[in-house]
């Protein structure tokens, strides 16, 4: 019989035992891959928007620190930037934040709460007519398809009209209630729309997702912007650059800059993401201390899956030490046990990685993070597991070749 | 059925081999670790937010009903604190004024070029005669000197620069620094040790008078303080502090003004940052995988205790001793492991947390509250797996012993 064959055996043999060292090791990858998810949603807060966003270069205001506190600028700035030569377009985007009054809902454990608690919320100021120029829908971002988003632009011409993210944050309502609710409110449920106290009319949905940095979102047009947030209506937050077909963005920026004055400032997409992730993941609280539940959760995992693995072949030493007895050499004990360590290994990963799916839906829906699983964060967890199990094999091998035959009969 | 002997057997069982004992201790440790940081962070985030509220030197608060959080700009009427004022059993009420909008400071570099960046911050304007904040470290004198005109004191713990150690993100906070708040000219004078929260990077603290002057009279120049943030009320030595609430929340009936306590008050600003950041998720999700792992640890050993004693266990039931007895043997294993588990886990878990309070600059306080709960959870860790293990004792076999 081969190594692996043996091996096989061994763990056909003692199911419950190998079913426990395997879920073992597979929680310990479930609890790496979370934490790893959790950490690099961190990252992406600011990419749900900038993702779902179509620009080449981004104007903000010099007092821009993060996607939450992004500052203002004169409108002017727009205008004067579309005659820069090379620039194809430029489109201004208000992203404001305020309260909503949160309507009647039940929880997940369906008992009702009433509606009137007020909570923060983030809305979108966007030109209606420029709906698909503005958002990426030719990649079915935020809309699936520039139909979709003529259509929302039509909605959005209302005075009080509003779509609503229907990945906004659970509680905050469904898109079916919301379009259900009266303008004048349900009386009821008690359910009234109002974004810092003004009304709101919701009259259709889009997707963007939430982050760290808001839990819902609204898109109005301009000038409901204005009323809703405040804010006058010649400050802007974002300045969307598209180029000319064949423009060199280097030379358009540094051309941009030498135009613009100093209360502005022009991004590259490549450093506005980079500046994002770094700011999220290492200047913020959440992030740096996410960091450290990473570490801690694969020094922790790793010393599980030792664990469960040294404790998994101590307790087939006697099988070991009848093999020996019967005269099979130590490269031959080594394969066995190198086998069921890797055997482990994959029975432990597969049902952690594919929990790990369930669990980051459940992280984006009601935690609302954007948690999601790319190749290169599975593969580097099958190499810490099967490393660490081959590892702990390896170490416990050592207790295989010095079992005595002799121990058995004593 | 015989009385069992008073031998230790758990104990027995676990001290007879003093390496895999050390082992299985430290596995649970290695669980309590991580649940404890985990818990630690979760709380320290919240905690961050309700340093303000924590050190206000009152014993209860007025604040208008609607105001979500500490950010927000709802207001109410000063009237309402002169009516305060008047309530028996109320020695004083002190208004507080903030702003997070309007009050952007201008960088404080020494070097005038580089002060072109503008930044907002939390700016507080509070009656200096009053001393309505216990603030931590202030420097001395400095409320007295705060009633001078054109001066502000400043929080040394306001976010730190990431590319200038030593600095805050606003430039250096030192006293005599010379800067802007607002387009007008401001001194600070003297720091205190607060900390930065999640909407906010650093705090100043000005007089009433210098707060209504920059920041309230460009745009409410009839009465730049009709609108209160918060007030502080302090009653007389010696009464019952909910019996003043309560007599001033039937003076000040009304939905305009709400009356809390100061753990009230913390509480709730806790709750806001709890149901609006996904820092509960974030970071409880640890707790409840390490519970978990814990669990699944705590079986593989236990039920591997039992596996490689079953003669033992066949032996003793031979021997006339219940299924009872034996279970109580395997749930003392788990109580040892769990005490013996967690005080190393939680003697990490304590180093872990000044490691990173001076690593972060956010505090994480170890209150005995929580150790109590990480107490808590990995009892349960244990108990709930040494249940599962105690199953196998039951199918010991007294006749396995001569097999």
């Amino acid at each position: 019989m081969t190594p692996a064959g043996l091996a096989w055996r061994n763990l056909a043999h003692k199911r419950g035992r190998t079913a426990v060292a395997a879920a073992g090791v597979a929680f310990a990858v479930v609890l790496v891959f979370m934490e790893l998810g959790l950490y690099g949603g961190v990252g992406r807060t600011a990419a749900m928007l900038y993702d779902a966003l179509r620009f080449d270069l981004l104007l903000v205001s010099t007092e821009y620190v993060d996607v939450s506190r992004t500052g203002s600028f004169p409108r002017s700035r727009v205008a004067q930037a579309r005659a820069v030569d090379g620039v194809g377009d430029v489109l201004p985007v208000s992203l404001g934040t305020g309260t909503w009054r949160m309507p009647a809902r039940r929880t997940l454990l369906g008992t009702p709460v009433p509606a009137g608690a007020v909570r923060s919320m983030n809305v979108l100021g966007v030109p209606p007519d420029r709906l698909a120029a503005v958002f990426a829908t030719d990649r079915g971002r935020v809309f699936r398809s520039p139909d979709e988003a003529v259509g929302a632009a039509i909605a959005l011409g209302g005075p009080d009209a509003a779509l609503f993210d229907e990945r906004s944050k659970p509680e905050f309502g469904t898109l079916a209630d919301l379009l259900a609710v009266p303008p004048d409110g349900d009386p009821e449920t008690g359910t009234t729309l109002r974004f810092n106290g003004r009304r709101v009319e919701v009259v259709g949905g889009f997707r963007l997702g939430t982050g760290f940095s808001w839990n819902a979102m609204l898109m109005t047009n301009e000038t409901t912007f204005s009323r809703l947030t405040l804010q006058p209506a010649d400050r802007v937050n974002f300045g969307l650059v598209t180029l000319e077909p064949e423009a060199d963005p280097a030379a358009v920026a540094d051309r941009l800059r030498a135009v613009l004055p100093p209360d502005v400032q022009v991004l590259p997409r490549a450093e506005v993401e980079a500046r994002e992730q770094r700011h999220w993941l290492r200047l913020t609280s959440i992030g740096q201390f996410l960091l450290v539940a990473v570490v801690l959760a694969v020094a922790v995992g790793v010393i599980f899956v030792y664990q469960m693995m040294a404790a998994d072949i101590r307790a087939m030493l006697p099988e070991y030490a009848t093999v020996k007895a019967l005269g099979y050499r130590p490269p031959f004990l080594t394969g066995v046990v190198l086998a069921q360590a890797a055997y482990l290994a994959v029975l432990g990963f597969a049902p952690g990685f594919a929990a790990t799916f369930g669990l980051y839906a459940l992280a984006r829906t009601v935690g609302g993070i954007p948690t999601e699983m790319t190749a290169a964060r599975a593969a580097l967890v099958l190499a810490l597991t099967t490393g660490m199990c081959l590892a702990s094999g390896l170490l416990a091998v050592r207790k295989v070749h010095a079992a005595d035959p002799a121990d058995l009969f004593a | 059925m015989r009385r069992p002997p008073p031998v230790p057997l758990a104990w027995r069982n676990l001290a007879h081999d003093p390496v895999r004992y050390a082992l299985f201790a430290s596995g649970i440790g290695f669980a309590v670790v991580l649940m404890g940081v985990q818990l630690g962070i979760m709380n320290g985030m919240l905690d961050g937010n309700t340093l303000l509220f924590r050190s206000i030197d009152a014993d209860l608060i007025l604040m208008n009903p609607a105001r979500p959080a500490l950010v927000f700009p709802d207001t109410f009427s000063r009237r309402r604190v002169e009516q305060a004022a008047g309530v028996p059993g109320v020695a004083s009420v002190h208004p507080i004024y903030l702003d997070h909008m309007v009050s952007a400071l201008r960088h404080t570099a020494p070097d005038a070029g580089d002060r072109g960046q503008t930044r907002r911050l939390r700016v507080i304007g509070v009656d200096p005669a009053a001393r309505v904040f216990a603030l931590p470290n202030l420097d001395p004198g400095g409320w007295d000197a705060l009633d001078a005109p054109g001066v502000a004191l400043f929080d040394r713990r306001s976010r730190p620069s990431p590319a200038s150690p030593g600095e805050t993100v606003f430039g250096p906070f030192a006293p005599g620094v010379r800067t802007e708040l607002a387009g007008q000219n401001i001194e600070l004078i003297a720091g205190f040790d607060l900390g930065f929260d999640f909407s906010t990077d650093g705090t100043l603290i000005l007089s009433d008078r210098m707060f209504a002057r920059l920041l309230r009279e460009p745009y409410h120049p009839q009465s730049p303080l009709a609108a209160v943030d918060f007030a502080a009320v302090r009653v007389e030595p010696g009464t019952d502090i909910l019996a003043v609430r309560d007599r001033l929340r039937a003076a000040l009936a009304g939905d305009d003004v709400a009356v809390l306590t100061k753990a009230e008050l913390v509480e709730r600003e806790r709750g806001f940052w709890w149901v609006s950041t996904p820092v509960g998720f974030a970071f409880g999700a640890g707790v409840v995988l390490g519970f978990v792992v814990g669990i699944v640890i705590v079986y593989q050993i236990l039920s591997g205790d039992v596996a490689d004693h079953l003669p033992q266990y066949a032996t003793l039931k031979a021997m006339g001793y219940p299924n009872r007895y034996l279970s109580g043997i395997v749930l003392q294993e788990a109580a040892i492991l769990a005490l013996t588990g967690y005080a190393p886990g939680m003697a990490v878990t304590y180093a872990a947390y000044r490691f990173l309070t001076h690593l972060t600059g956010m505090p994480l306080e170890l209150t005995p509250g929580r150790a109590g709960l990480v107490f808590a959870l990995t009892a349960g860790m244990c108990a709930a797996s040494g249940l599962l293990a105690v199953r196998r004792v039951k199918t010991a076999d007294p006749a396995d012993v001569f097999g």
